[in-house]
């Protein structure tokens, strides 16, 4: 039981703690304890009844899709649970679910968990201030270029109304030109570090687009199994059915 | 032979509330007992994901087709019951409606023996 409140935590782990997320997880919890019960009343073990009841979960990213929850913060969480064990890794054979599967190639998923890793560095950086540095070793992301564009735009701004201001009162032009830059890079970088941007509506789009973005870079997740994508972005539900002929 | 199938998930999502709404239509009823119900009346073709009931049990509250309560206890928890509501039988038979043209127009472009189609 532990562990299947532990999947299901897992699965919630990125998204936003409000009462939409809290009624929701509430209720699965409780469908999947009550399948999971009984599986075990009919004799399973606690493996496959656990196999079984997390086969049947869904999708988290298509659920925080259709609750207008953070997409990017639920598909880290989707990914997260990938790890500690999704539907796709023992689910699906407990189940006696469909067959049909989507595979990535090594490198797919290598471009893939980089991604990830980048978006999660860059949650993780807003929280605890990461140093520029960190930030730069990341992966570049379509939120990692934006901010790039965003300094490089601010720091020639902030260099010619300087440089602007500097040219009516003095016409030491040499000196002029140093001191414009140098205040421009200091102005640029002042106060804040690159990630913090992402959270200023007005100089970047907010974590959770710059990460949908990002996340959308990579394609649709493939988990595996069938049973785990229903989202709208594949073309079919991954819903086990089938039929006897 | 067991022929495994993936619905495309366009033709069922809009049907999952009616299949929700159906069931409900008998009796009050609760999360899992609900997608027990549907895989019982699917011949055990169909098994709704957790987090599609969930956004179908959302989307039908929101829309004022179902409300809820909290149950008797049972098993240690309490459970939350789902009724359906006035607005929510006359969606209901709207959709039954609306299914009966759809079934008959798509009928018009399969095959006549699409059913025992060999995959």
């Amino acid at each position: 039981m532990n562990k299947l409140n532990e999947y299901i935590d897992n699965m919630f782990a990125g998204l936003p703690d409000n009462d939409d997320v809290r009624a929701a997880k509430q209720t699965i919890t409780e469908n999947m304890t009550d399948k999971f019960e009984e599986l075990l009343s009919e004799g399973k073990n606690e493996a496959e009844a656990f196999g079984t009841t997390i086969s049947e979960f869904g999708s988290i990213k298509e659920l925080g899709r259709e609750m207008g929850w953070d997409f990017w913060e639920a598909k880290t969480a989707e990914n997260t649970s990938a790890q500690t064990g999704s539907p796709g890794s023992t689910g699906s054979g407990a189940a006696g679910g469909s067959g049909a599967s989507s595979e990535q190639t090594p490198g797919e998923k290598a471009t893939e968990a980089a991604k990830e890793a980048a978006v999660i560095f860059t949650d993780a950086a807003k929280e605890t201030g990461a140093t520029f540095s960190e930030w730069w070793s990341m992966p570049h992301t379509r939120s990692k270029r934006r901010i790039i564009l965003t300094l490089v735009i601010r720091f020639f701004v902030i260099f010619f109304v300087i440089g602007l201001l500097g040219e009516l009162l003095s016409r030491e032009s040499g000196l002029l030109v140093v001191f414009s830059a140098l205040a421009a890079v200091a102005l640029t970088f002042y106060s804040r570090s690159p990630m913090r941007l992402e959270t200023k509506g007005d100089t970047a789009t907010p974590t959770a687009q710059n990460s949908a973005s990002a996340a959308s870079e990579n394609g649709t997740s493939t988990s595996g199994v069938s049973n785990t994508n229903d989202g709208k972005a594949d073309t079919t539900t991954g819903e086990h059915s089938s039929s006897k002929g | 032979m067991e022929v495994t199938l993936l619905i495309s998930s366009d033709v069922l999502r809009g049907y999952n509330d009616v299949l929700i709404l159906c069931i409900l239509l008998d009796s009050d009823s609760y999360g899992y007992a609900i997608s027990k119900e549907i895989f019982k009346r699917s011949n055990s073709v169909y098994s709704i994901k957790e987090t599609t009931l969930y956004s179908a049990f959302n989307r039908l509250q929101k829309n004022g087709y179902v409300s809820t309560y909290s149950g008797d206890e049972t098993q240690g928890r309490q459970r939350t019951y789902l009724t359906i509501t006035d607005k929510g039988r006359k969606y209901f038979f709207e959709k039954v409606t609306e299914w009966q043209v759809t079934k008959e127009l798509v009928d018009a472009f399969m095959p006549k023996d699409a059913g025992k189609a060999d995959r």
